[in-house]
């Protein structure tokens, strides 16, 4: 049987998990990895025992989401995103591409917005992660949730959580952002129902520009 | 109706909350204690025999519940879908799914219309690869056309667009003995329960589907779908809930697509610049579907028996074509606008004078007038086309559709008024993002004449009173006369309390503000909720259907588009797009306008990036997601200006498909008037626009 459209076959050495036996040590190289590229600390969850074969193929994660405490026992090849849909539930981060290509799995991830699609689980170890769900405070609307009511920056609603989170950080960092700017910081977000113009003229309210009839 | 005040208002969606706060559940967000994860087989050969499917490793893997094979002989194209397996997690079930052992007897295949259309092609429906049609007289119709004082013609080609909606096909199954929920993301609740029932072979009412919210289905979500009845089996040999979520693979191969047109055109007018004939002679491809039509000659007047058309559908290799967004209209607008354009130029005619001339719809006449206003049409269209000194040229087209969009005639919907002053609207609807649950909510809060904070609309499932699929933009019309009906059914069952109370006739009395009042004495009054108490604990409830009178059908609409070409490049950018339209009475004009950016922005996406690749050597899609299938993004967003055109004395008429239709021949005719070639191919790539320059000895 050759490739689903899901991912190689695992003859390929390019599965999720193929990759991280090719690592050699499971959770260790994927803790190196972290480190490598996110710079975090690891929270010396002790690997566990494989259910299947001679691999790490199960390890335990804590993680902070919306600021409550997570544990689970995740397969070592589960993508944040999943763990985060299936597992835990919060399913407001959607599910679109499972490819980095299109923004809707977006969460912010110590501070910084990531496609939840492209990290694994073990990644997320020790992190801090917000996600749609952590955006109203005590039952109150973030005003980037206000803003997107307001100016109906949506449609059928579902690329909407990733582009609410890549807005959210953008003006955390940029309170002031210009339409260009507005632009290059949801780049990384695909709509198909095609509300970008109103997704525009939420994020410009926000930063105290005009409508400029868009 | 009299006074309204949220019909015809920017309206915030009632879903609004749940929308941006993540609660809103859609199909691929029901997750079930203990449930399982399916996933399809499908086939990597484009046309083959297959001689034997060995799934015991697959069965055997740990965390496999079953695996389910669909008995196929023959697969017709990459995608197919062979067998299907459920397993605990997605993981497992992807692992699973490689294990699957199958022999394929490879046969002949073909991917391209061109190689399907010859003698020896391999065939792939017994009937041959071509079904075709004609209509009109080929010898007169190209007299005519010789005897014109003007005539053009040329070759237009569209390319297969796919739907691509963020939320792939998907089902959630689970089973109470004989009685199924499914949760599936649907254009039509109804429909899908009856697919259901039907396959399984138990009544209606032992089926519910739901689907609070979908995540776009642009005509691809109709029938329940193998991916939906397949979601269901797992679940009733599993005896466990069981969700099928198709990949973003999956969901370009299998699961419908736009199909291609090529058209060869010729078209002739007189000295006055008045159509005399058009000659159409053209093919596509659905894949192994038929029907790659599009109505023509488009939107124009010609005269009766100047018409010569010949139409063939080729069948490919390749998944089959569903409705989408305005099924044939966009292939037929692309083509006929560039032809309009050509023609025009030739008789020395301004482009939207020719038009007028030529379009018997007469709301349109004044909507070319306003647009070409709103564009700055007479300062922007360049009098020679390509003028602009330097290789950044710009310029603007026109173009104009149509579209029916009426309602049918079945829906029904049950209004309930209760004690404390609470109102809830039930009908089985279902709101694509279309905005249609906040109509509901609009329209009955006006016809009752009180604050929409009362009342809670209820939409999308089907143990709500029937109401048909949302295609063919006939929602609105479907359910909005439902509920001004029903709402001022149970209205004048209220009144006819109040009137003994206050001692007026019932027939005086009217509610506005959440206030009852006699118009002969307006002294005579009570409020919505003290009138609710009279109720005296019972709950009001009136269901009905649909009446005449209130929606009707037939819209125009035109576009402009401002671009900007590089000719050193290639590259096109939009800079602004004015659309349009007439959709008889705007219920609400916020998600109006956002409906006319998408179908703009669709358009565009089609016209500039999107293209289904084949490979001819292998039979398969080249380009299966997102990185190569390009999608328009925040990036390349121009201007764009919605302008609603309101006719509200028409009543109500669906706007989700004829926003999307002239925009690819609006960008087209622009880009000629930028650059002074033609490009005559979709999608307007950098290369095809430097291709066209070449030609013409341009740049």
């Amino acid at each position: 049987m050759s490739d689903n459209g899901r991912k190689s076959p695992p003859a390929a050495g390019l599965s999720r998990r193929g990759f991280l036996k090719g690592m050699g040590t499971g959770l260790v190289g994927s803790t190196a990895l972290a480190d490598g590229l996110l710079g975090q600390q690891a929270s010396g969850a002790a690997p566990k025992a494989a259910s299947r074969g001679q691999d790490i193929e199960s390890a335990v994660v804590s993680l902070t989401v919306n600021g409550k405490k997570y544990t689970a026992e995740v397969e070592t090849r589960l993508t944040l995103l999943d763990l985060l849909r299936e597992k835990f539930q919060l399913t407001g981060t959607k599910s679109v591409c499972r490819m980095g290509e299109c923004g809707a799995c977006t969460v912010i991830m110590n501070g910084r917005t990531v496609y939840s699609c492209m990290l694994l689980a073990i990644e997320a170890d020790g992190a801090k992660i917000e996600t749609i769900e952590g955006l109203a405070k005590d039952g109150k609307l973030h005003p980037v949730q206000e803003k997107f009511i307001e100016h109906d920056a949506y449609q059928c609603g579902f690329c909407t959580p990733g582009f609410e989170m890549s807005l959210k950080d953008l003006l955390d960092k940029n309170p002031n952002p210009s339409l260009d700017e507005i632009k290059h910081g949801l780049a990384g977000n695909l709509c198909r129902c095609g509300a970008y113009p109103h997704i525009f003229n939420a994020a410009l309210d926000l930063a105290g520009g005009k409508k400029g009839g868009r | 109706m009299d006074k309204m005040k949220y019909v015809g208002h920017d309206i915030p969606r009632t879903d609004g909350p749940e929308k941006v706060n993540g609660s809103a559940r859609y199909s691929q967000d029901i997750v079930l204690p203990g449930m399982l994860y399916g996933l399809i087989v499908r086939s990597p050969r484009p046309h083959a025999y297959i001689e034997h499917i060995d799934f015991t490793k697959a069965a055997k893997l740990p965390g496999v519940a079953t695996v389910l094979n669909l008995n196929k002989y023959t697969v017709r194209y990459v995608g197919e879908e062979i067998l299907a397996l459920a397993a605990e997690s997605m993981d497992i079930a992807e692992d699973a799914a490689a294990l699957v052992e199958i022999k394929f007897r490879d046969l002949p295949f073909v991917v391209s219309e061109e190689a399907a259309m010859k003698e020896d092609a391999p065939r792939l429906d017994q009937n041959g690869n071509v079904s075709g049609w004609g209509d009109g007289n080929k010898a007169e119709v190209e007299k005519i056309i010789e005897e014109s004082a003007f005539a053009v013609e040329n070759t237009l080609s569209t390319q297969v667009q796919t739907h691509a909606c963020l939320e792939t096909h998907s089902c959630t199954a689970k089973w109470e003995g004989d009685k199924l929920t499914a949760w599936v993301s649907t254009q039509g609740v109804h429909g899908a329960r009856s697919d259901l029932a039907q396959y399984f072979e138990i009544p209606v009412e032992n089926v519910e589907v739901i689907c609070e919210y979908m995540g776009g289905g642009f005509g691809s979500k109709f029938p329940v779908g193998v991916e939906g009845v397949v979601a269901a089996r797992l679940a009733k040999i599993t005896g466990k809930p069981v969700k099928l979520m198709l990949s973003r693979h999956e969901e370009f191969l299998a699961v419908g697509n736009r199909p291609s047109s090529h058209q060869h055109l010729k078209l002739a007018c007189d000295k006055t610049g008045k159509i005399t004939a058009f000659w159409q002679e053209s093919y596509g491809t659905g894949g192994i579907s038929e029907d790659a039509s599009f109505p023509s000659p488009y939107i124009y007047k010609v005269p009766d028996g100047a018409v010569y058309k010949k139409h063939e559908d080729v069948r490919i290799n390749a998944g089959p074509a569903r409705a989408m967004r305005a099924p044939g209209h966009p292939q037929a607008n692309f083509a006929m606008e560039v032809i309009m354009d050509m023609l025009a130029e030739k008789a020395g005619m301004d482009a939207i004078e020719f038009r007028i001339l030529n379009d018997p719809n007469e709301s349109r006449h004044h909507q070319y007038r306003l647009g070409a206003e709103k564009i700055g049409w007479t300062a922007k269209r360049r009098k020679t086309p390509g003028s602009d000194k330097g290789p950044l040229k710009r310029g603007v087209g026109v173009s104009s559709g149509t579209w029916g969009g009426g309602g049918e005639k079945d829906a029904k919907a049950i209004v309930e008024i209760f004690p404390d002053g609470r109102v809830v609207t039930s009908i089985g609807t279902q709101d694509l993002g279309t905005g249609i649950r906040t109509c509901v909510h609009q329209v009955t809060a006006d016809v009752l004449g009180i604050p929409m904070s009362l009342v809670t609309p209820k939409i999308g499932r089907t143990s709500l009173p029937f109401a048909p699929g949302s295609g063919g933009s006939i929602t609105i019309g479907s359910v909005t006369p439902v509920i001004n009906n029903v709402a001022g059914k149970a209205l004048a069952e209220l009144l006819a309390k109040v009137a003994p109370a206050l001692g007026v006739s019932a027939g005086d009395l009217v509610c506005e503000d959440g206030v009852i009042f006699s118009t002969a004495d307006r002294a005579k009054s009570m409020k919505w909720k003290d009138a609710c108490a009279l109720l005296q604990g019972r709950t009001l409830s009136v269901q009905d259907g649909w009446v005449e009178g209130f929606s009707s059908s037939g819209v125009a609409g035109c576009q402009f588009v401002e671009v900007e070409v590089d000719v050193e490049t290639g590259r096109v950018k939009p800079i602004k797009v004015v659309a349009v339209q007439d959709f008889g009475l705007p219920v609400n004009t916020l998600t109006s306008r956002s409906q006319l950016n998408g179908g703009v922005i669709m358009g565009l996406s089609w016209a500039m990036l999107e293209d289904r690749s084949l490979d001819p050597n292998t039979g398969t899609m080249v380009n299966p997601n997102f990185e190569n299938y390009k999608l328009l993004g925040p990036m390349e967003m121009p201007e764009i200006e919605a302008v609603i055109d309101p006719m509200p004395e028409r009543g109500v008429i669906g706007l989700g498909e004829p926003a999307h239709i002239p925009t690819s021949g609006a960008l087209v005719t622009a880009i000629h008037n930028a650059t002074g070639v033609w490009v005559t191919k979709m999608p307007i790539t950098p290369a095809a626009v430097l291709e066209a320059l070449k030609k013409n000895g341009g740049a």
